[in-house]
């Protein structure tokens, strides 16, 4: 018999509880790190954890069906055929997926955060200046353009994908599967 | 071949997000909600954040299935909200569509987060279309 339920608990997942400063830890971490890794690593690890995100979401009921559209499209082949040719495959499977959506959901809470102010007091942070050297004229850029820029990148992203999903015939029910009936009730 | 730890400690510090706190979810029972056919299904639950941090988390439902075999790849059309202050409550409602075409029967499946452990078992009973709304 079920029980019905009407709430859900969100709790730390490990011995490191979700705070404003371990949030802050991780996003220091990160940039400090940044410093002294290759801009391939740093780029190959998080391609490969989108791509692992990629592989949990397709796990969904909302990921199966633009996966299965996507494919079913000229973006299917032609990524494939990218990917291939460029040695994208390659280059991809051997870096370490950054967790990608982690990083997002603690970077997110710091911009919420109530005590963040608390949290910036004795931050070790590496001069990027020293390390990088001069790249180009010092142009200012604001946090919020990121944030803004985040915003418009994404929301281009599910446009193009939205459309071209809504225009792919994907069933949404499927008949039952005579050997399928013994399967796992699961997603 | 200090060098070659030190670059390989780095590497590994930055792949596997230092220290990224994470979240999980706890939950028992089943969700269980009632949805017409070509209308929509409405989950509601509270949401209790126990995190001394928000959380972003956009709920989203498994596929779900049939005793007798359907498949149902269900499409959120609204969500009340994906950002879960810190320390506080929140209610959660998720609207479903029912497509037309799916048979009336009682769907199970999960509500879940990407990237976020656990999820609460989902269970739909999907009635006939012409049934009349509860008062």
């Amino acid at each position: 018999m079920s029980i019905e339920i009407d709430s859900i608990t969100l709790r730390d997942s490990g011995p490191v509880p979700r705070t404003t400063s371990s949030a802050l830890s991780s996003l220091l971490a990160r940039l400090n790190t940044l410093h002294v890794i290759s801009g391939t690593h740093a780029l190959g690890s998080l391609v490969a954890g989108l791509a692992s995100l990629g592989r949990e979401a397709s796990a969904t009921a909302e990921g199966a069906l633009v996966r299965e559209a996507l494919l079913s499209t000229r973006i299917g082949s032609n990524g494939e055929a990218l990917w291939s040719v460029l040695g994208m495959d390659d280059a991809s499977s051997i870096f370490p997926p950054s967790p990608v959506l982690d990083d997002l959901r603690n970077d997110l809470s710091l911009l919420v955060a109530h005590d963040l102010d608390a949290a910036l007091v004795d931050i070790d942070l590496i001069e990027p200046a020293e390390s990088l050297g001069p790249l180009r004229e010092p142009s200012r850029v604001e946090c919020i353009d990121l944030v803004v820029g985040m915003w418009a990148y994404s929301t281009e992203i599910t446009g193009i994908i939205n459309e071209v999903v809504a225009a792919t015939a994907v069933d949404r029910v499927r008949a039952p599967d005579p050997s399928d009936l013994s399967g796992p009730v699961l997603r | 071949m200090s060098d070659d730890l030190t670059g390989w400690l780095h590497d590994l510090v930055w792949s596997i997000g230092p220290v990224a706190p994470g979240s999980a979810i706890a939950a028992q029972g089943i969700a269980a909600t009632v949805g017409k056919s070509g209308g929509t299904a409405v989950v509601d639950v509270e949401v209790v954040n126990e995190q001394q941090a928000a959380v972003a988390a956009v709920f989203q439902p498994g596929v779900m299935r049939s005793d007798d075999g359907h498949v149902w790849y269900p499409r959120v059309v609204a969500r009340s909200t994906s950002l879960f202050p810190a320390l506080e409550s929140r209610r959660l409602t998720i609207e479903i569509a029912v497509p037309s075409t799916l048979p009336p029967s009682s769907y199970r499946g999960t509500l879940g987060v990407l990237a976020i452990g656990g999820h609460l078992a989902l269970e739909v009973e999907v009635v006939d279309g012409e049934l009349r709304d509860s008062p």
